[in-house]
């Protein structure tokens, strides 16, 4: 039986690295990675990948980087663009490139629960028709449909998957988890009950082995964990991995205060919110005028001085005591807890598959934690080969 | 580098006016001229209105086809970091810029960040003791880098190299500039290669500081795998631990790494990287009014002859162009 030529379209990002190295594993199927540059396709050539460099938006290049290949995983974003309409056009460009490639092809699009919104409130937010209010989730919801308009007219299949929020070695969520869980300020909403829309990477792999293997019916999906994994799961997962301990809950009454905050705001207008940002602006500006016009406050110290009004004077010194203690508790206001920590589930189907995260995912992310969180491992840096990031 | 940092920096400074642009590709040249609104677009270098101080930016492996007009014409040049592709090339700057009665400077910011000054300044009064040993890492897995193909750091021969052309000035210089070393030794060094383009280096050695004293450090520069982000800088009573941000914090700690206080930079968030160029300017401009002769940390020189020797302690590539050198 041969085996499925599979590409890996942004194999250097986030999660391309590990989709190589865990596919590469099945024999049902043969990796190919494609890259934009010799610097993003290095270390992965390095690790004894097969890569490709070019660009996927020149349709010529997409034909010949993909030439033989059966099904495709697009988890490519453009990045570093000097605006947002050149990355749109760049994104947009990779779509195009793929729907007009040759033959009947099978698409895996990488989009995101983003799409929901920062605080996914299923009050609001369905799976037919997601309200997102950050541009990170409009360009990615607009890029599904620009996507499926695209793929109407060719004979591919596309799935289009909303990845959750990835963790393990080497991705953002754990990352975030590891660099703040010493830090007392950081709780964990309602004590981490709530369904947390992530994903261990090595999931994202099994969910992709599963569907190249076993195609699914096109359409869109979410994908979380295999069974689904509270916040204080995923949480304790990283901390325990690193011997440290569990994050502190965050107590249910100010749980539900920060809940309320981040769904109001997920819910009000770009114009409501600029509203209410220009009101605290202007109710800040007596310290901030005084501070930016110190002339101000000399002018008035001289004319209190000048009338000899003794009691006005004490009242309007006391007042610029109370404008600087409020501007140093300003200063050290509670930090805001992030706003997807407080999401519902996200609505609508979830890609079924067999989820696999194991021991081995444990020792990489204690290895992972351990090279950048203290300069020890820079002494015995260079002793021994070390894997690439999430790559063993 | 130019219209991200230093155009709006020098803008910010009344004692420069940005005179002109030049760039190979003369549209380029005009399109920042224009958006920087600064200056005007010129066709080549022979054409230039007089001038008194030059940037040099263009890529390390293109310099010296630009140092020799900037130097015929007499202008002081302050050159982007890296200084020069080999230490040989560096040397025959500093010569050429010495017969031609030009001074020199390099843009090695980081000597400006108030975490430098800061921990330098701590580590002279000796409050934590003799130094003991001093680790410095900086580094991430490459992820995504939103260039094509035809990006000058995915070419050995334009960029230099690699990471620790690419990254490593900065760092060593950082750690050269807090440490005050006068001299160093490489012990071992080991690079991560493909077809020519370096990805990791890893440093082992010994540095001499003022005083005689030798100490171990260890060093690494790395686009394969997330590192510390950071310089140690080990005492018998302490250690100092110093970001790399240009707003970043320098730690105190105890012998076992705990920290005991922080001491914050005078200037945070965006403003103090723009603080730190216009210093290196300032600094490069009122040295140029004082005399032509400059010395050899103004060039950084002791930098570059550290990442020549790195690269030339590599062993030969194999066959299929990796490589992995000791």
């Amino acid at each position: 039986m041969t085996a499925t030529q599979v590409a890996i379209v942004g194999a250097g990002g986030q999660v391309g690295p590990y989709l190589l190295k865990y596919l590469s594993t099945d024999q049902r199927m043969q990796l190919r990675g494609i890259c934009r540059n010799a610097v993003t396709a290095g270390p992965l050539r390095i690790a004894g990948f097969d890569i490709r460099c070019g660009t996927i938006a020149d349709p010529s290049s997409a034909e010949s980087l993909l030439a033989d290949c059966e099904v495709i995983v697009n988890c490519a974003a453009a990045s570093g663009m000097a605006t947002g309409a050149q990355a749109r056009q760049q994104d947009e460009a990779v779509v195009r490139s793929l729907a007009r490639l040759p033959g009947a092809r099978r698409i895996i699009h990488f989009s995101s629960v983003g799409v929901y919104g920062t605080c996914i409130d299923v009050r609001r937010n369905t799976f037919g028709q997601p309200r997102p209010d950050w541009s990170y989730g409009r360009e990615k919801l607009h890029l599904e449909g620009y996507l499926l308009r695209e793929f109407k007219a060719s004979r591919h299949e596309a799935i289009i998957l909303r990845m959750g929020h990835v963790y393990g070695a080497g991705q953002w969520v754990s990352r975030r988890v590891l660099d703040t869980h010493r830090d007392p300020q950081r709780l964990l909403p309602f004590g981490g009950r709530l369904s947390s829309n992530a994903v261990h990477v090595r999931n994202v792999a099994a969910a992709i082995r599963g569907l190249a293997a076993d195609w699914a019916r096109p359409g869109i999906y979410n994908v979380a964990d295999s069974p689904p994994s509270s916040w204080r799961e995923v949480f304790d997962w990283n901390t325990e991995a690193i011997g440290a301990r569990p994050v502190e809950s965050m107590s249910d009454p100010d749980s539900r205060r920060w809940s309320e905050y981040h769904r109001r705001s997920a819910a009000r207008s770009l114009a409501s919110r600029l509203g209410s940002e220009l009101v605290s602006w202007v109710r800040s500006q007596p310290r901030g005028f005084i501070t930016a016009v110190p002339a101000v406050k000399a002018l008035g110290v001289e004319v209190l001085e000048g009338l000899r009004l003794e009691r006005l004077e004490r009242r309007a010194q006391m007042q610029m005591q109370r404008l600087k203690i409020g501007g140093a508790l300003a200063a050290d206001a509670t930090l805001t807890p992030e706003a997807y920590l407080f999401s519902d589930g996200a609505p609508g189907p979830q890609l079924a598959y067999r989820g696999e995260r194991g021991d081995e995912e444990v020792r990489a992310l204690a290895d992972w934690y351990a090279r950048f969180s203290g300069p020890e491992a820079i002494w015995r840096w260079g002793i021994s080969d070390l894997p690439l990031e999430g790559v063993s | 580098m130019v219209e991200t940092y230093h155009l709006p920096a020098l803008s910010g400074l009344r004692e420069f006016r940005i005179a002109w642009i030049y760039d190979k590709d003369h549209q380029r040249a005009k399109a920042l001229s224009s958006a920087a609104g600064v200056g005007k677009a010129i066709g080549s270098l022979e054409e230039a209105p007089e001038t008194d101080l030059v940037l040099i930016a263009v890529p390390v492996g293109a310099r010296r086809a630009v140092v020799g007009p900037v130097f015929a014409r007499t202008w002081h040049a302050f050159c982007e970091k890296p200084f020069a592709a080999t230490l040989r090339d560096h040397e025959d700057f500093v010569a050429a810029a010495r017969r031609s009665r030009v001074r020199l400077g390099v843009g090695l910011v980081r000597r400006h960040y108030t975490s430098t000054q800061t921990a330098r300044n701590l580590l002279a009064a000796g409050l934590l003791g003799p130094i003991v040993q001093v680790l410095a890492g900086e580094g991430s897995r490459v992820r995504r880098t939103g260039r094509s193909a035809d990006w000058y750091q995915a070419s050995a021969q334009e960029s230099g190299g690699g990471v620790l052309f690419e990254t490593g000035p900065h760092l060593i210089d950082q750690v050269f500039t807090i440490c005050g070393v006068e001299r160093y030794q490489i012990d071992r060094c080991r690079q991560q290669v493909w077809e020519g383009l370096e990805f990791e280096t890893s440093v082992r050695g010994r540095f001499q500081l003022s005083g005689g004293t030798a100490v171990p450090f260890a060093f690494v520069v790395t686009r394969l795998h997330d590192t510390y982000n950071g310089i140690v800088v080990r005492c018998t009573n302490g250690e100092l631990r110093i970001g790399l941000a240009p707003d970043a914090t320098v730690e105190i700690c105890d012998r076992e790494g705990k920290v005991v206080t922080r001491i914050p930079p005078r200037i945070t968030g965006g403003r103090s990287l723009f603080a730190a160029l216009q210093a290196e300017w300032q600094e490069f401009a009122a040295g140029c009014a004082r005399s032509v002769d400059f010395s050899d940390w103004d060039t950084g020189l002791l930098t570059t002859a550290f990442i020549d020797e790195c690269y030339r302690s590599q062993v030969a590539a194999l066959p299929d162009g990796t490589g992995t050198a000791q």
